[in-house]
């Protein structure tokens, strides 16, 4: 009949198990791969890092720069009609070319900004590689 | 943490760790121990998640036992191939012999029992530490090793 003594009796002789050997070792060397591999990765973090700030830097001054060139600096409408081109077409060109050039601006600014947002997400990877 | 600070630490837990893995692969020592250095592993990567109020040693276990969980999950499901059902065992793995009985016994207890069953027997672990290694509540724990032992004992009653 086996008792409780004996169950532990049982697992008590396994605990002898002979488990010396070079574990440690092996493991030790997985290790310094993993911190190896892991380096790269800060590596490769500060490096986006970097190019997220100066895509949001340039993306501010050339939105800016941008914005400011479509409100103050609007076309001068007598110098288009002496051009002789068709009224209608030159008026629709500026009036869009000025929302597409603020639109740029727009994109600029948002370009610049979403890496540096999403730095820790990968996103800023994706978007620009 | 450093790496030369948790190999340290492991050192001091490795032992355990493998018996334990090697119990549940069942004398498989290679599975067990890839099984531990992969758990070891994840353990490093995660450090920082790391909560003060578990011991080193139960957080690492639970680590361990959750790789076990994905190794069985992994493993192709039991065929009856008349080859391997007349293998001969290798008379140079002195281990799979000398704790024959263990691993029978073992092998016939459903896995929750058996992994109660290993870390208090084996690995000394209270009834807490046991559910926070398993994320069961304690009274569930009792309940495997109070069923695990009745088990153990019909099969090695049987076995004698």
């Amino acid at each position: 009949m086996t008792t409780d003594n004996d169950i532990k009796q049982l697992f008590d002789d396994f605990r002898l198990v002979d488990v010396k050997d070079d574990f440690i070792r092996q493991l030790d060397k997985k290790m310094q791969v993993v911190d190896m591999v892991r380096e790269e990765q800060h590596a490769a973090s500060r490096f986006y890092t970097l190019f997220a700030a100066t895509c949001f830097v340039v993306g501010l001054i050339v939105g800016a720069g941008l914005l400011y060139l479509a409100l103050f600096y609007p076309i001068d409408w007598t110098m288009l009609e002496s051009w002789h081109i068709s009224t209608n077409i030159v008026l629709f060109l500026v009036q869009y070319g000025n929302v597409s050039l603020s639109l740029v601006a727009c994109l600029a600014i948002i370009l610049g900004t979403l890496p540096w947002i999403n730095n820790d997400s990968g996103l800023s990877v994706s978007i620009f590689c | 943490m450093t790496r030369e600070r948790f190999i340290e630490l492991v050192k001091q837990e490795q032992e355990g760790l493998r018996r334990f893995l090697l119990a549940l692969c069942e004398g498989n020592r290679d599975d067990a121990d890839d099984l531990a250095q992969e758990a070891l592993l994840k353990a490093y990567l995660s450090y920082d998640g790391f909560v003060e109020r578990f011991k080193f040693s139960t957080w690492l276990h639970r680590i361990a036992y959750n790789s076990f969980i994905d190794y069985t999950r992994r493993q192709p499901p039991p065929t009856t191939d008349i080859e391997q059902a007349t293998e001969e065992p290798n008379p140079e793995d002195t281990n799979t012999y000398q704790y024959d009985t263990l691993y029978q016994a073992l092998e016939g207890l459903p896995p929750n029992e058996k992994t109660a069953i290993l870390l208090f027997y084996m690995e000394g672990k209270s009834i807490m530490e046991i559910a926070q290694i398993m994320l069961k509540p304690m009274g569930t724990i009792k309940s495997y090793l109070s069923r695990g032992r009745t088990h153990l004992k019909s099969i090695l009653n049987h076995d004698n």
